[in-house]
């Protein structure tokens, strides 16, 4: 009898279980799951958008998988500009999150009014600050900024006029609307490390240069970490900036994965249509993977660490 | 004494220095508005540069008048405020499931809800399309705005959180007089995540704001339901000319609710960024 009763308790709560999650369930069954299946049956398909609607699926097996490597120059290139956007974009985020994290930790008048200067790119909508960055690097070699270089005694640049440098100032802006969050996250991590190991330090005569590089920097190595690795993989899905500021060009050399991708999922004729760029974005799905698995892994291990205690 | 100057010393200098660190990030702001007030492409295109031909504010009414700004901020808000406010609903009440029901589903539940977050936008999206596409809400708002009933992941892992810090022991006693579930999560729990709602209300409200993926996928077809990022692309013609002086004044006006966000909720905002980065 009692037994009973605790049974119908135990499965009343795991139905009001279930209810209390039911929106996220049918969300993620209508929004998520389906798409997913629906894009890997695409994959093995040459179907199109336009007529995704109303002509029955054609399947071409492995056709898909097979082009993307074999015949597919633009799609490794595409892979390659984004591992060296987000790798080169994540140092130097890195390097300037922590001096700036630093500075802005000690003790400054109107803080409150400095941190919005540092906040201002990364909230600014995109679309706003990629137009305006666009203005000020237009003209070729005639712009405000070749204008000021040439004050410093530098040769003029076409910034978006070759690959590399294309690349380069793409990497320097995502750098720039990034900078603020990141900054933050690591005076957070500063905040807290414990005063008694830097005052510990300083009877050990430490001056703050090495306080920063022997006691600091390895305080908040997870939270760099973080950062990096977070970063990294919201570097490999870049689409907006990168669209707005070259549209991938000159030539190819500022292509990412999702701007190639996005781009055939919409083509109406030629083979890279809707199922093969429903194969890229599996590619590009396994290559996050990797990274995200890294990250899970590790944040897990964080959280048992935190639970020993 | 000495000692104390050395330290104000220390403390105006490191001021200055910030200041002008911050002023250099904030320098492309500084020419936005510069140029929204020149007088025309012109003056802007010159070279050596000019940075000021007076102020021409009427770019502004210009610009206003060109892409019907109004009828675009008014797009932008029903998708916002729909995103928030689904997207915060759903997302208080899945985390209460989450903290407060456990069983031996939720574990696999929670970590598929997690693993959510991993997933290219890539691969949901140009599927979700073709859904969209069977569906008929191709050109809607339909897409950027039923989807947000199931909540984010992000919400719900932020939510859940800090319902765990909140004791249970609040909802015993509740559930002891007599409390609905339903009636303890509104009435005792969601007044204790106040200032969390207010840093994920931040949040969504910037991220829907800002957002410029969403909308250039899914309501490309029909430029009268174009939001005021995806809108900015109507100043520009097929060869990619625009009046540039009436795209920053636009940019302005855009970008400002997002500044004044900033000056008047930074604490929640900046909560929001430490809490996503110490998870």
């Amino acid at each position: 009898m009692n037994y009973k009763k605790r049974l119908s308790i135990k499965k009343k709560r795991t139905i009001t279980f279930f209810l209390y999650i039911s929106p996220w369930l049918i969300g993620f069954l209508a929004f998520t799951l389906i798409p997913m299946i629906l894009s890997l049956i695409y994959s093995f398909t040459n179907v199109k958008m336009i007529n995704v609607a109303s002509k029955p699926l054609d399947f071409i097996g492995f056709d898909n998988y097979i082009r993307v490597f074999s015949k597919d120059p633009d799609f490794i290139q595409s892979i390659l500009n984004t591992l060296v956007y987000s790798f080169s974009k994540i140092i130097f985020l890195i390097i300037f999150a922590v001096i700036f994290a630093v500075l802005l930790n000690s003790k400054l008048f109107g803080k409150k009014f400095i941190r919005v200067l540092y906040y201002l790119p990364a909230i600014i909508p995109v679309v706003c600050s990629s137009l305006l960055w666009k203005l000020i690097f237009t003209g070729g070699e005639k712009n405000i900024i070749n204008f000021f270089l040439s004050y410093l005694g530098l040769a003029p640049v076409n910034f978006f006029g070759s690959g590399s440098s294309a690349m380069a100032t793409v990497v320097f802006i995502g750098v720039w609307s990034g900078l603020g969050p990141n900054t933050f996250i690591l005076i957070a991590a500063i905040q807290n490390v414990s005063k008694e190991m830097l005052e510990a330090g300083k009877i050990d005569g430490t001056n703050k240069i090495s306080e920063l590089f022997y006691l600091i920097i390895p305080a908040i190595l997870p939270a760099i970490f973080f950062i990096s690795i977070t970063g990294f993989i919201g570097g490999l899905q870049t689409y907006t900036e990168i669209k707005l500021l070259t549209e991938g060009g000159p030539g190819n050399s500022t292509m990412t994965m999702s701007m190639l991708i996005v781009s055939n999922a919409f083509k109406q004729t030629g083979n890279k249509t809707l199922g093969y760029a429903s194969a890229q974005g599996w590619i590009v799905f396994l290559i996050t993977s990797i990274f995200s698995a890294i990250y899970m892994m590790t944040s897990f291990k964080k959280e048992k660490q935190v639970s020993l205690y | 004494m000495e000692n104390s100057k050395t330290v104000l010393f220390k403390k105006i200098s490191l001021t200055i220095f910030t200041s002008l660190v911050g002023l250099i990030l904030a320098l492309p702001f500084i020419y936005m508005f510069l140029m929204s007030l020149m007088k025309n492409s012109n003056s802007i295109f010159v070279y050596p540069p000019k940075l000021f031909t007076g102020f021409n504010f009427i770019n502004y009414l210009r610009a206003i008048q060109f892409i019907n700004l109004f009828s675009r901020v008014g797009n932008t808000l029903i998708i916002v405020l729909a995103q928030v406010g689904l997207g915060i609903t759903s997302s208080i009440l899945v985390a209460y499931g989450f903290s407060r029901y456990q069983n031996k589903y939720s574990n696999f539940f929670f970590f598929v809800l997690l693993s959510t977050m991993m997933i290219p936008w890539v691969v949901t999206m140009i599927p979700a399309y073709a859904e969209f596409e069977f569906l008929g809400w191709i050109g809607s708002f339909l897409p950027l705005t039923i989807p947000w009933i199931g909540g984010s992941a992000f919400n719900v892992f932020l939510l859940r959180q800090f319902m765990m810090g909140i004791p249970k022991e609040l909802d015993e006693a509740a559930k002891i007089d007599g409390c609905s579930s339903f009636r303890i999560l509104w009435q005792i729990i969601v007044p204790e995540l106040l200032p969390c709602i207010a840093t994920l209300f931040v949040f969504s409200f910037i991220g829907a704001w800002n957002d410029y993926l969403g909308p250039s996928i899914y309501l490309q077809t029909d430029s009268s339901k174009f939001t005021i990022s995806i809108a900015l692309q109507l100043f520009f013609d097929s060869n990619g000319k625009a009046d540039w002086e009436m795209v920053m004044a636009a940019s302005v006006l855009v970008s400002l609710p997002m500044i004044l966000i900033l000056v008047f909720a930074q604490k929640a905002y900046i909560n929001g960024i430490v809490t996503t980065g110490l998870k």
